[in-house]
Parts: structure tokens; sequence; C-alpha cells
């Protein structure tokens, strides 16, 4: 999974620009709030096929945070 | 302390159009919304209903806000917005920040929880959309309509199967009648043209293949709808101070249960909710002009609510009016009560009462002045609005014109 596909299903999901996301890029800055986020890792976990455990989710801050956890729970 | 009770403002979605204007135009010239669904939905006997007419969600809500919006929460919100303009009230205002909401159901987010189980179990999909508790729950309603219109006051949904409405609206007006609030937005929502829930009403075998015909002798069951009544409700007082537009006033009010059988409506029941609502609003039998029946085309509750009125009026009752103008707008369970509320709200402001329409042939068993398929101009005093749900649960009201 690359930055370009993870920014797609985030920018579909919550109706932004693809390319104001970058891996720096804070989720709360797109707008994104608690149950927002819970609708992004829904679409990720679909898009990737992988299951991100509830315990990590609170430490997700940017869009590289969601690129570790995918990358952890793939692995 | 029993203060008076205002209608100031009305909304309505319905088959019969998107708002009250709508509504009212085709009620009083007698036009039904039931028609074939289109498209047909496979697999399901009912094939007819009275569904929402050129609805495009995204006219009303941006794609954000659709996304937590179930059907019957956008009908809600829809029905909502429109009375609280309606009443001249504005978003952010103490009045309306200070009132209540309460929205009845009798199904509840019912497109939502239906999606997720397909994909569970048709689809084996092995995560559920995390929208859906939020999205379905039978409160979304309630919560949507106080998000949206910023209501902070006491906000809760209601379920009495198809009697939700009447009973929301019943607690709005009671609250308003001991002090507790001086403005209460009331109603109910239900958008229940789902796979599940129409193959489950397929299976009660109460739906008609034909058309909704009340009180006729060849009826032949109730028709489905969908839609959303909403109405502002307000203390005298207040909506005096405001110089608002009063459309009629809530007198009484009459609620039973027949504890007895989970279908079968019952006679004793439905008479006592009737009474008490009279008595509730210290009128007579002979003051009624008008009955907004329940009237859902099945045999069992028109002849019964028939003999019920016939209890309780006595000679009154071959003199009244009384119409079902589920014939029009469907059977749209809760939210039918509450439209039925607006229905002769306006039947009392215009001094004009809908008519049954489909109306055949007479039943020696169903023997009032059912205003068969023409409305009729007649000065309306006094009127009551009834609704029996499944389960035994019945609420009537009584409205009184406003002079």
């Amino acid at each position: 999974m690359t930055i370009d596909k993870v920014a797609a299903v985030i920018a579909k999901t919550v109706n932004c620009n693809v390319e104001d996301i970058r891996p720096d890029t804070k989720l709360a800055s797109l707008g994104i709030d608690s149950l927002k986020a819970i609708t992004v890792l829904f679409e990720l976990e679909e898009a990737f096929d992988v299951e991100i455990p509830n315990e990590v989710i609170s430490s997700i801050v940017t869009v590289d945070d969601i690129m570790t956890k995918l990358h952890t729970a793939h692995s | 302390m029993s203060r008076r009770v205002m209608i100031t403002g009305l909304g309505a979605v319905s088959g019969l159009g998107l708002n009250a204007h709508a509504f009212w135009d085709k009620l009083k010239a007698g036009q039904t919304a039931i028609k074939p669904l289109n498209p047909p939905i496979e697999g399901v006997k009912i094939s007819i209903g009275a569904t929402v007419p050129d609805f495009d969600p995204e006219s009303y809500f941006t794609a954000d806000e659709l996304s937590i919006l179930d059907r019957f929460s956008q009908l809600a919100v829809i029905a909502a917005r429109e009375a609280v303009d309606d009443a001249g009230l504005v978003p952010g205002e103490e009045t309306l920040t200070d009132a209540a909401a309460i929205i009845g159901s009798g199904c509840g987010g019912k497109h939502t929880d239906e999606d997720t189980y397909d994909q569970l179990y048709k689809q084996q999909k092995s995560r559920a959309h995390p929208l859906t508790i939020p999205k379905g729950m039978p409160s979304a309603a309630a919560s949507m309509v106080s998000m949206h219109l910023g209501i902070k006051g006491p906000a809760f949904a209601l379920a009495s199967a198809c009697a939700s409405g009447l009973h929301a609206i019943i607690q709005g007006m009671t609250m308003i009648q001991a002090g507790m609030i001086d403005v209460a937005l009331v109603g109910a929502s239900d958008a229940p043209f789902t796979y599940g829930l129409l193959k489950s009403w397929d299976a009660l075998r109460v739906a008609s293949s034909d058309t909704c015909r009340p009180f006729c002798f060849d009826r032949s069951g109730l028709v489905l709808g969908e839609g959303a009544g909403m109405l502002v409700l307000e203390s005298e007082e207040h909506a005096q101070a405001r110089d608002a537009r009063i459309y009629a006033e809530l007198i009484g009010c009459g609620m039973t249960s027949d504890a007895g059988h989970i279908t079968r409506p019952d006679v004793t029941g439905i008479t006592n909710a009737m009474t008490n609502a009279l008595q509730h609003a210290g009128i007579q039998p002979e003051q009624v002009d008008y009955i907004n029946a329940h009237g859902t085309g099945t045999q069992a509750n028109d002849e019964t609510e028939t003999n019920a009125i016939k209890q309780v009026f006595g000679d009154h009752a071959s003199k009244l009016a009384v119409s079902s103008t589920k014939a029009m707008h469907g059977h749209a369970l809760g939210a039918s009560s509450a439209l039925e509320l607006i229905a002769t709200t306006l039947a009392i402001y215009h001094g004009i009462i809908p008519p049954t329409v489909n109306f055949t042939t007479a039943d020696e068993a169903c023997d009032l002045d059912y205003v068969p398929n023409e409305a009729r101009e007649q000065d309306i005093n006094y009127a009551l609005t009834n609704s029996f749900a499944f389960g035994g649960l019945n609420a009537v009201i009584a409205l009184k014109k406003h002079n």
C-alpha cells in the first residue's frame, strides 16, 4: 500500500482533495473527527483487507500514523 | 397549572409531496399517492405504496450530512425545518434553543440496519459499517432534528408503532400544559420501504395488492407509505406574545392500551381512548364535528373503529364526519399519526374536510358518514384524530378551532 492509495481512500471517504493529503497531514486538519476517523479506518480496512486493532486507534494523529498502523497490520 | 397549547407550525413530507402545502393541496383535491413501486422490489409481494416522490436527498443535505442520516432521519429533518420555518422560529434564537424535540418512529433506521445486515449475512463481509449504530438507532431522527435545528431542550424518541406520532405529540402537549417548556417540536418519521420490512409486512397478510379503501365493503387491507409529520406546539401565552399564527388548539388527549391481542384491535380500548380525550378536553360528544379516523382499510380496524365511534357518540355518530386520509398518504406507520393530526389541523383551519378516497361500495358494518371521495367545505369547531397501534396502544387527540 502506498501513500497515494491510502490518500485516495481518505479523500473519497471525507470528500477532500487528495492533493491536500501528505504523510505529515494531521487528520484533524482535514476535518476528520473521531466519528469520521473510524469511518476512514473502516474504508482502509476494507480496501487493504487488514485489521487495525482498537487499542492503537487513539494514537493515530497523522496520515503517516495510519500508514504505520496499516503496515503493521499487514505484516 | 394547565396551560393552553397552540399549533403554530407545520411540516409534512409524504407521498403527496415534500411540504405541507403539497400535502394539503392534494388531500383536499382527493388525490392519492398510492402507486406501483418503481422500481418494483424483487421477491416481495407488496407492489404498491405511497413513497415520497421526486426526492433528491442531495438537494437538502451535504454529502457529509448524508453520511450519518438514515432515510427516516432525512425525512424528519426536512419536515422539522419546514415546521420551524412555518412557525417563524429561527435556529440559534432562544425560543428554539430552549424547545423540546420529541420525535416518534414506528420502525426507526431500517435502511441503515438492513444495509449492514445485507453486507454481513448475504455478502459475508466481516465488518459492519461503523456508522450503523448512530445512523440506525430509533432515536437517530430525534438527535438529528435537535442537531440540525439547534434544539437543546428535552429531546428523545418515542415508539408505539402506528401511534408513535400521536404519543410524541401528546408528550410535548402535556409538557407545555405542565409548564415544563414553552415550545415543542413534535411528530414522527418512518421510511419502511426496505426489503426486509416489506417481506415482514407480506408475512402479516394485511397489505392490499389493490389499493387502500378504508371503510369500504371491498376493502382489502392497508397500503404502506413513508414520510414525516412535524408540528410546532406552543403555550398560548408564548404564541400570543410573539404574535404567532395559530392553526388550532390542542385541547385534550386520551391514551389507553388494550392489554389483549398483539394485532387485533379492541373496541373497548379504542372507545375508552376517545372518551378519555373528550373528558380531558372538557367537551361533549355532540360538539365534535369531525374525526380523522385511524382507518387503515383492514377488515378488523375499520369495523372495530366504526363500532367504537358509535359507542362513544351514540346518535351523534351518524351526524359527524369521519374520514381516513390513509387512502391518500398511505400508512406511513408512526409518521401517519402525525400526518393525520396535520390533516386534521388544516381541516379545521381551512374549514375543509379531506375525503376518504377510493371509496366504492358501502359496508353494512361500516355505516357512518365517511366523506367519500370528495372533500367537503364545513366549519369545524372540534375534531378528534385517532391512532391505534399494533400491540393495542391507542392514542386520540382532541382539537379546537382557534378564534
